[in-house]
């Protein structure tokens, strides 16, 4: 077989790959609507389908990608170049197919239990639902354990035991809805510049230079974050996570001085007591020393 | 005829020649990272003449004959350190002073520990500055001294000038936050939510490393991202990577606030907004911003996040004084001290400033005051 046929013939292979490959999300794509249908109660009610327009415009885009990598003479092109590539390129694809993929399975795992609007520099309409639903669980079912009345010598131990138990897992649960609140962002700003990109893609104007594509994300973000801190929701997420890890600190050392009580060790108790009075006194004699002087 | 070319062919050509060029770039930066790097900060020799509990007195000797005859005390913050002033050679604000002539004082706080949790403002203005300002006329033999303050440092300089005019020949402030009531920066909107004393109570002193979170919080694709891609991409220039290092070795050298101070600061300056006020009381005694009578030159910038211009220009409305400048640099918080532009601004325009105001006797000054020499002027540079 000649070069010129091996170069046909694998042009003809990936442009089958692609097409099917095209062919497969496309389909999958039109599946959506009715695939949702049985998670209907799961998701939003204002903005039941958003995520399929992430899903849409990842479609356009891949569509011109794909229908441009089809195209007569594009393959033979491509690899031209690429057969110039050291190895790193490839393993740089193969791995970036990976994340492709991932990031793929990540989003479709993620969809199936509802999502939110992907509308840019909006924060309205923060996901607190799963949290909230987690909150009400945790106050109806596990606190009223954790709150039911100690008796016995014992009992102010077990009180503030049941009380740091109670601390961490509003703790925790709180520093997961910060944590999220701060990965919105994230993922709302990968959401526009995909979005940009398909549109660039289209426009044949997408370009070569990754660093370019890298600052629109990046002034994406900051943007996007900009009006995350700016907005009263975010404000009370901060300042319940804040009280929530202060309870717990305040919590967690009441139970660590319990503990050190049998120790032959001063509490931060005791020695703030100490400082409280050395500051005090340290007060008085500079007041007494102008006096003198 | 040419073959036609797409977006995705050149994407694979340009990815492989920017591999290329990180291989060859991170090969360079093995020998950069892992030969001898000058990261030190706060290098200008100093001599610590005073020393009060943790806080010490730092003295610059100018490097020139004196052109100023009243000597300058920085008052810093209590977040982050003084060394921001002296990050490096050739770009060094303490450096640009003794040049200029100036008799340089800088109070290191130092840094706090649990004991120091009950320690006020008051104790701050009304003991560690006054002690200091005390030290400093008495070594020169000097009525007044003049005084400059650096953020939350420009603050306890403006209280400081309220309750001691008589010791104050000069005030100028820098980035200064004295009208908390805006919601134009992050920290303004987000302070109005904190509960301070529980803060105090779960930590006794508010630790340096959340209040360095919160600061990185307030942009993190910049301060978290942006900042590291950057550094990657300058990992073989060894001269980056020299600055590069010691703004970190700054930003991440911070000491906790005494949690008394911290709270205080917040619930009466950032809640309250009392000290525009008049209303904030420290040591007993209200802070009356109309006693500032003396000179005052009050710079902020444009683009400061942190402390935004609304939260600075207000000060110089409000005091007695009837000689005050503002300017608004091109800047953010910490460009005013370390970018090159305002390296060459900044100290200049003070020492001139005080140099205009430095050989004014008491009595010419009453001559000034009832002529109305200076006036109230507002300039942007």
């Amino acid at each position: 077989m000649s070069s010129s046929d091996q170069d046909r013939k694998s042009n003809d292979v990936f442009t089958e790959w692609f097409k099917s490959g095209f062919d497969f999300w496309t389909s999958m794509g039109k599946a959506w609507p009715d695939f949702t249908k049985i998670f209907e109660s799961t998701l939003p009610e204002e903005h039941p389908f958003e995520f399929l327009k992430s899903w849409q415009s990842m479609m356009k885009m891949s569509e011109g990608m794909m229908s441009a990598l089809s195209s007569s003479g594009t393959f033979s092109s491509a690899f031209s170049g690429l057969s110039s590539l050291p190895e790193i390129v490839l393993k740089m694809a193969q791995k970036g197919w990976d994340g492709y993929f991932y990031l793929y399975r990540q989003w479709l795992e993620k969809s199936m239990s509802g999502t939110r609007p992907v509308q840019a520099y909006v924060f309205e309409k923060l996901d607190e639902n799963t949290f909230k639903a987690w909150t009400e669980i945790y106050e109806k079912e596990f606190k009223q354990i954790l709150k039911m009345p100690k008796i016995g010598l014992a009992r102010e131990y077990q009180e503030r035991l049941a009380d740091l138990a109670d601390k961490f897992s509003v703790f925790q649960a709180t520093l997961a809805e910060f944590l999220y609140t701060l990965y919105l962002p994230v993922e709302k700003s990968i959401q526009v510049v995909q979005q940009n990109m398909g549109e660039l893609a289209k426009s044949g104007e997408l370009g070569d230079d990754f660093k370019k594509i890298y600052k629109m994300w990046i002034k994406t973000l900051e943007g996007h974050y900009m009006t995350l801190f700016k907005s009263p929701e975010y404000t009370k997420v901060l300042k319940r996570l804040l009280d929530a890890v202060e309870d717990y600190k305040i919590a967690r050392e009441e139970v660590l001085m319990d503990m050190l009580q049998a120790l032959p060790v001063p509490t931060n108790r005791d020695i703030d007591d100490v400082y409280k009075e050395i500051h005090e006194l340290k007060k008085q004699v500079r007041e007494l020393s102008r006096k003198v002087k | 005829m040419s073959e036609p070319r797409i977006a995705i062919d050149l994407i694979m050509e340009k990815l492989a020649e920017e591999s290329e060029r990180t291989q060859e770039r991170f090969l360079k930066a093995q020998d950069v990272l892992l030969g001898e790097l000058d990261t030190e900060i706060a290098t200008t020799p100093y001599d610590v003449v005073y020393q009060i509990d943790r806080v010490k007195l730092k003295y610059y000797k100018p490097k020139t004959r004196r052109k100023i005859k009243t000597p300058l005390l920085v008052v810093y913050a209590l977040i982050n350190r003084e060394t921001m002033l002296d990050l490096q050679p050739g770009r060094s604000v303490v450096q640009n002073f003794l040049n200029e002539g100036v008799d340089l004082y800088m109070i290191d706080w130092g840094y706090p520990t649990r004991k120091d949790r009950f320690l006020s403002i008051d104790d701050h203005v009304n003991v560690y500055i006054d002690s200091v300002v005390d030290f400093i006329r008495e070594k020169h033999k000097k009525d007044k001294i003049n005084l400059m303050g650096i953020c939350m440092g420009g603050t306890f300089s403006v209280i400081y000038t309220a309750l001691h005019p008589e010791k104050i020949k000069n005030l100028i402030t820098t980035v200064t936050p004295t009208n908390f009531d805006t919601d134009k920066g992050l920290l303004h909107i987000w302070t109005k939510q904190i509960d301070a004393q529980k803060l105090v109570k779960a930590y006794g002193n508010m630790p340096g490393d959340i209040l360095n979170l919160g600061f990185l919080l307030l942009n993190p694709a910049r301060l978290m991202i942006d900042k590291y891609v950057g550094f990657l991409e300058n990992i073989d220039n060894k001269t980056f990577v020299e600055n590069f290092i010691r703004m970190e070795k700054w930003i991440f050298d911070s000491p906790d606030v005494p949690g008394e101070t911290f709270r205080q600061f917040i619930e009466d300056c950032y809640q309250k907004n009392l000290l525009i006020q008049n209303k904030m009381v420290v040591g007993g005694k209200k802070v009356d911003l109309r006693k500032i009578k003396v000179p005052l030159l009050n710079i902020y910038g444009r683009f400061d996040h942190l402390v935004p211009p609304e939260a600075c220009e207000l000060l110089t409305k409000k005091v007695g004084s009837k000689d005050t400048e503002d300017i608004c640099l091109d800047t953010g918080h910490i460009g005013i001290y370390v970018s090159s532009k305002c390296q060459r601004e900044l100290v200049p325009k003070i020492v001139q400033w005080l140099k205009e105001r430095d050989d004014v006797p008491p009595k010419v000054k009453k001559v000034k005051k009832t002529k109305k020499v200076a006036s109230k002027t507002k300039k942007s540079s």
